[in-house]
């Protein structure tokens, strides 16, 4: 019986593999990839930051099931996912708790790549990924940050939004832009919301992609040996 | 192209490293768990349990804390100087491949760098703190 | 000879139709760009010249009340000088500023900007005064215009 249920499995991958040539992939990038030996705890830095955004690619479609972005009903529906849904509590902790911890987690592994000189020659383009990484985190964040429309969001986003308002010419333009008006507004919230569910993360992902496909061609950076020479 | 180092002793990705990863993720997620089941009131505080109200500016706003730095530095310098300085110092981490031109790339092996880095930082967190106690 | 004068001619062909696509994509990309943005900052809703009308009694003599007035807030404060209106909007970074009575200030919660009663900066980092609002008083209501 069991080896009767073997050959059909055996036979199935069969079928995939050579319609994919998924094996061969399989042992290039996962069983025959060899990394240096030794890599501490820094070195997974990047892998957590990617299973955090997961998660919060989780929770966020979860939220945004009962979520309503208007400014009339956004707060009392979020009231009603902490105090109706079941479990509701449960899924914006963990959304707000994940928010926080991907920004320490990414800030970590930006100071690890900092500190052990892996952002030199041939990986300035992993490093500028990186960045453009960061930079979006933090405006995931902010623009998430609005989407209760609380006090708290409120208060918070007109201050930031005020910022760029001194730079000489643009300034005022760049603050109606952010706005879609003089100040926050109901269009605020709305373009805030497209930015934090579909632009920003659409963005991310693509430059994720783009940036492990460079750590996957250059190979992982060894602090003890600069990378002149090419070749091993 | 640039060709990579082989590391034929190397560890297998798959297992070893992924192993690794995940022992990784899961005290990430013991952290994580821990923080969301007993100590809720840390992620929604005071008014964000109050609807907006673009009337009324609550007493003592403050910023998260991964922006209490740039808050605070706008406390201390006229705005459009610290404006200037921050997105100077942003461009210079975003370009710094091509700033910090050296090859060596150890912690020890280049103390200057080093020690503008652990400034920078330092200075931060001092900003941070100092703005979430003000 | 002729060879070489004809690849000549093909390759400023080439060239001129190359720049030309060069430039019709250019300006396509601009034109969808200015698309984009003037979508994103559509102009000011054109203010209504209402007026707004608050009996005096309502701020008594050392009292501040914040109204909306053209969809704006307004702060009018009742000192022992009289009465005076701004708009509250804190001229650093968009906190409304509250009256403080005991020190005869406006203050702005968010960066503690101060305030005197004619709008001037006192102390903070508030780059210019507060922004007056024009007001009258007419039988004992405050009209503001």
């Amino acid at each position: 019986m069991n080896l009767w249920l073997k050959k059909i499995y055996l036979a199935v991958l069969e079928w995939i593999d050579y319609r994919t040539g998924v094996n061969d992939l399989i042992k290039d990038q996962l069983t025959e990839y060899r990394v240096p030996p030794k890599l501490n705890f820094w070195y997974s830095l990047g892998g957590l930051s990617l299973f955090i955004f997961g998660l919060q690619l989780v929770t966020g479609v979860f939220l945004l099931v009962y979520y309503v972005p208007s400014t009339d009903e956004a707060f009392e529906s979020v009231q009603r996912i902490m105090v109706d849904i079941p479990y509701g509590w449960m899924i914006r902790s963990a959304h707000a708790a994940g928010s926080h911890s991907m920004i320490f987690v990414v800030i970590l592994h930006m100071l690890s790549v900092l500190f052990m000189g892996s952002y030199k020659k041939p990986r300035e383009i992993t490093w500028l990924t990186g960045c453009a990484l960061l930079f979006l985190t933090l405006g995931i964040c902010f623009t998430g940050y609005l989407l209760p429309w609380s006090q708290l969001s409120f208060w918070a986003t007109t201050v930031a939004t005020n910022i760029p308002q001194p730079i000489p010419v643009v300034g005022p333009y760049i603050v109606r832009l952010i706005r879609g008006g003089e100040n926050i507004n109901p269009d605020t919230l709305n373009r805030f919301f497209a930015l934090h569910v579909v632009v920003i993360p659409a963005v991310m992902l693509a430059l994720a992609a783009a940036h492990m496909y460079l750590i996957r061609v250059l190979g992982i950076s060894d602090p003890k040996k600069p990378d002149t020479d090419s070749g091993e | 192209m640039y060709k990579k180092t082989k590391y034929l002793n190397g560890m297998l990705f798959y297992p070893t490293f992924v192993v690794s990863d995940l022992i990784v993720i899961f005290a990430f997620l013991a952290i994580f768990c821990l923080a969301i089941f007993f100590f809720p009131d840390l992620l929604f505080t005071g008014d964000s349990e109050i609807p907006a109200d673009p009337f009324n500016t609550p007493e003592h706003i403050k910023p998260e804390w991964y922006f209490l730095a740039p808050y605070q530095f706008l406390k201390l310098i006229p705005e459009l100087t610290a404006l200037v300085v921050q997105t100077l110092g942003m461009l210079a981490l975003v370009f710094l491949p091509f700033i910090d031109r050296s090859e060596k790339k150890g912690l020890l092996r280049r103390p200057a760098f080093t020690l503008i880095a652990m400034s920078v930082l330092i200075f931060w967190i001092w900003l941070t703190l100092w703005g979430a106690t003000s | 000879m002729n060879e070489t004068a004809s690849n000549t001619a093909g390759t400023d062909r080439r060239t001129f139709l190359q720049w030309l696509i060069s430039g019709l994509l250019l300006g396509a990309f601009a034109a969808a760009a200015n698309v984009a943005v003037r979508f994103l900052m559509p102009p000011p809703k054109a203010k209504k010249a209402t007026e707004l009308s608050i009996p005096t009694a309502q701020v008594p003599l050392g009292s501040s009340l914040v109204v909306e007035h053209k969809g704006e807030p307004v702060i009018i404060v009742h000192s022992d000088v009289g009465f005076v209106a701004f708009s509250p909007v804190c001229t650093h970074l968009g906190c409304l500023v509250k009256w403080v009575r005991d020190e005869n200030i406006l203050l702005c919660p968010c960066h503690a900007g101060k305030f005197d009663l004619t709008g001037k900066v006192i102390a903070g980092p508030p780059p210019e005064p507060l922004h007056p609002v024009k007001f009258e008083i007419q039988n004992e209501t405050i009209v503001l215009v």
